[in-house]
């Protein structure tokens, strides 16, 4: 991990990048090393996709130095920044582009997931298409398995494509450990403490669903990957009383799929 | 005369007792003055986009920290209008006092008098809604706060009740005070007494030491009071019938922003609580769209309580309000240009849902107009075939057997064809076919979960609707009342009575079913 972390070419003034990098709205990306942007390998098929691409890819690795004027200036500029972003979904499935977005993962910059019950997990970047110009950043949450808008507006413009889709499965696969235990808490609408039919019909459906996925995991000798403690909750309450939180727990408006509404969401 | 407005404020001066003090009220239309005084920045929030401006990291919060004035600034604005106040604070008053002792009575008056005249009143009530943070909440109306039936049992829970009612009432307090100084007051001020009563023998002057108190330390604690006043009759006003229109205004306009799930499609949400007991939770969104709750986007909602709007308005508001489209917008797909391609649909009343993934059984399955009481386009529209992350590694999905394969598709799944959710008719189904022995075994679990709630459904009382109508398959009714009964051998197969546990609510057209104390 060290060698990541005290970047191989800190010795170099790594102008571009490190601006880019820290500009403002540019927290999602980690830097490219040097190394990477300069073989050609690579870069493959990204000169047709880029506008000025030699310029654009001298003007990254600081190899600039063409007297142009500020229009021009301004479209290398651009042409340069989306290059980083073609480059850079390429770089953070590598081992070391993994590893540093792991470190940011870690540290929660890419924001915490909105959704209640997922009790601020730590979210990564992704997109929903591999082609530039097709959809923006989304938030990947490993604990509900879905995807959120940026809050941000400004993250809210960055291209998916510089993230790609296959990025944050990728580090769950490589990283197993970092995947987060699945909860099977849901928020339950209710009136007046009861739960409404409509709603509680739909959710009784989407449980028998996942009891199905769950028979098959365990067919196949697998773990279910949801909280152990939950899941024991869940098969007692299929059996007894499954409703005992109904007296004090009409505030409780997380169940565990069997009925026990114990847990309640601590901020 | 001494209730007045300079300009927001109300300063009560009570020359009475042998100790006159300065009583100064409503300390939020203080820090609103202030807000508007020093903080423009405010107006350029534009509500409604929440989710948008919101949370840009740390910048932003600075600027929202410098909304709330400092005392210095406090001082500034209050010296304009020569008073040195310091609402809430203690060693603010003798400051105040001598200040104001200066100004001799009728002076004060007709100043007041003029700055009440050139400025149309602002109410306690248009004060706190105004507060950054919260614009979530509606304004209660002062009509609902003075009919006593609306705050039945709130006289318990707040501390300092009927002063606080007063500061949400812009009620000056001294009438009230020494007319009836009598049991009301004795009830909620016991405590106040004990301390009195050391000091204090004869009633007068225990009176004024009161009062004195009141000023001194009790001003910020009456504030406090207000304020969770307020927010609990707003529980209230809010599932009434004018709280639930002014909110469903707030909600039309986006002002309670929108869903942060990308397949949500920007649905609006509304606030919730996910208790009724204030203290325990913050504000909640709850999106129609998924059935889910998310945190709202920016922290300045994070100190609103979540008991101010209650567990029930959530479901409430969308039951009373059955054909407002809960889903957000889909863009039009122009970019994924493979999986799903939704020719133009024609808007066929059985069409479940603005799904554009037409699947082939929602073909196969005429839908019904209603299911449970919903229309299928409002029933969680954001979720189903279409609307549930798929993982892919370099465009291949990651198979739920892999160890790191997705496990939460449930959570976000909806039937195709929304007959599935026809509980009493898909079991009725089942039984007509065979009443095997495996069968029953299936719904054996649920049976006795149901026992239970049966039990419990008789001691809630809820209204029943034991009309013994014949319904129609289609019907709203589904309840496993049916598989109870017939799962403890009282009744025989195929029988279609409506006694239903279902509560009708609010009598939107017999549309609405409350299912009740179900078993999960
Ligand atoms: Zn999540
Ligand atoms: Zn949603």
């Amino acid at each position: 991990m060290e060698e990541f972390a005290s970047d191989t070419d800190s010795d170099y003034a790594s102008y571009w990048r490190d601006w880019f990098i820290s500009s403002k709205g540019n927290e999602y990306f980690c830097e490219i090393d040097e190394d990477y942007l300069t073989d050609r390998f690579n870069l493959t098929g990204l000169n047709t996709e880029v506008q000025y691409y030699q310029h654009a890819l001298d003007l990254v690795t600081d190899v600039f130095d063409m007297e142009v004027d500020d229009d021009m200036r301004e479209q290398i500029e651009k042409s340069a920044r989306h290059l980083y972003g073609l480059v850079h979904a390429r770089y953070i499935v590598t081992t070391r582009g993994l590893a540093k977005m792991m470190e940011k993962y870690k540290q929660g910059v890419f924001g915490k997931c909105p959704r209640v019950i997922c009790e601020s997990q730590h979210l990564l970047p992704m997109g929903q298409n591999d082609t530039a110009n097709a959809s923006h950043v989304k938030l990947y949450c490993a604990k509900c398995e879905d995807i959120y808008n940026p809050k941000s507006s400004r993250h809210n413009q960055i291209d998916g494509a510089y993230f790609g889709t296959s990025f944050h499965n990728i580090l769950f696969q490589v990283y197993p450990a970092l995947v987060p235990v699945k909860t099977q808490r849901r928020y339950e609408p209710r009136l007046y403490g009861f739960r409404v039919h409509a709603s509680a019909a739909l959710m009784r459906w989407q449980e028998e669903r996942r009891d199905e996925m769950k028979e098959r995991l365990r067919a196949r000798g697998m773990d279910t990957g949801f909280d152990a403690e939950e899941e024991e909750a869940d098969e007692e309450g299929d059996g007894e009383i499954g409703d005992e939180g109904e007296e004090d727990g009409l505030d409780d408006m997380f169940e565990v799929g069997g009925g026990m509404a114990q847990t309640q969401i601590v901020q | 005369m001494a209730n007045a407005d300079v300009p927001t404020l109300e300063i009560v001066i009570d020359y009475t007792c042998d100790r006159p003090h300065i009583d100064i009220k409503n300390t939020a239309k203080l820090a609103q003055r202030m807000n508007k005084n020093f903080a423009p920045a405010e107006d350029d929030f534009t509500r409604g986009e929440f989710d948008q401006e919101i949370d840009e990291l740390s910048e932003e919060e600075d600027e929202e920290q410098a909304i709330i004035p400092s005392d210095a600034d406090k001082d500034n604005q209050a010296e304009e209008s020569g008073l040195v106040i310091r609402p809430g604070i203690t060693r603010g008053l003798s400051a105040a006092f001598e200040k104001a002792c200066r100004i001799d009575e009728v002076a004060l008056d007709e100043e007041l008098e003029m700055s009440s005249s050139s400025q149309a009143a602002e109410t306690w009530i248009n004060a706190f809604c105004s507060l950054t943070g919260h614009e979530y909440f509606a304004e209660v109306g002062e009509d609902f706060i003075e009919d006593d039936f609306n705050l039945t049992g709130l006289q318990s829970q707040v501390p300092m009740y009927k002063e606080a009612l007063e500061m949400i009432l812009d009620v000056e307090p001294e009438d009230a005070t020494d007319e009836e100084d009598d049991e009301e007051e004795d009830d909620e001020d016991d405590e106040e007494m004990q301390v009195m009563d050391r000091g204090y023998p004869d009633a007068e002057s225990r009176a004024a030491a009161r009062r004195h108190l009141r000023l001194a330390s009790d001003l910020s604690v009456i504030e406090s009071s207000a304020e969770m006043l307020y927010g609990l009759i707003h529980q209230r006003f809010i599932t009434s019938r004018a709280g639930i229109q002014q909110m469903a205004e707030k909600y039309e306009m986006g002002h309670f922003g929108h869903c942060p799930r990308v397949y949500c499609h920007g649905a609006k949400v509304l606030p919730v609580g996910c208790s009724d007991i204030p203290g325990q939770e913050t504000v909640k969104l709850f999106c129609p769209s998924c059935l889910d709750v998310y945190t709202p986007p920016n922290s300045r909602f994070q100190t609103v309580d979540g008991a101010f709007f209650g567990t029930t308005f959530g479901c409430l508001f969308f039951m009373t309000f059955p054909d407002m489209d809960v889903g957000g917008t889909k863009p039009p797909p122009p970019i994924e240009a493979s999986a799903s391609t939704p020719t133009s649909q024609p808007p066929m009343p059985p069409q479940p849902g603005p799904s554009s993934h037409p699947h082939p059984t929602q073909q196969a399955y005429p839908q019904p107009d209603m299911i449970n009481g919903v229309t299928p386009k409002n029933l969680a529209p954001g979720l189903g075939p279409g609307n549930i992350y798929e993982p892919r590694i370099y465009g291949f999905r990651v198979s739920e057997v892999s160890k790191t394969g997705p496990r939460m598709k449930w959570l976000r799944s909806r039937p195709a064809d929304i007959n599935e959710l026809d509980e009493c008719r898909m079991w009725a189904e089942s039984q007509e076919a065979a009443l095997t022995p495996a069968q029953l075994g299936d719904s054996e679990m649920v049976e006795e979960n149901e026992e239970i709630d049966d039990g419990e459904v008789e001691d809630e009382d809820m209204a029943v609707e034991p009309n013994g109508e014949e319904v129609d398959g289609e019907a709203q009714e589904g309840d496993y009342a049916q598989l109870r009964e017939v799962t403890t051998q009282r009744k025989k197969t195929g029988r279609r009575r409506n006694r239903s546990h279902d509560v009708m609510v609010n009598g939107s057209g017999g549309g609405t079913a409350v299912r009740v104390g179900d078993g999960g």
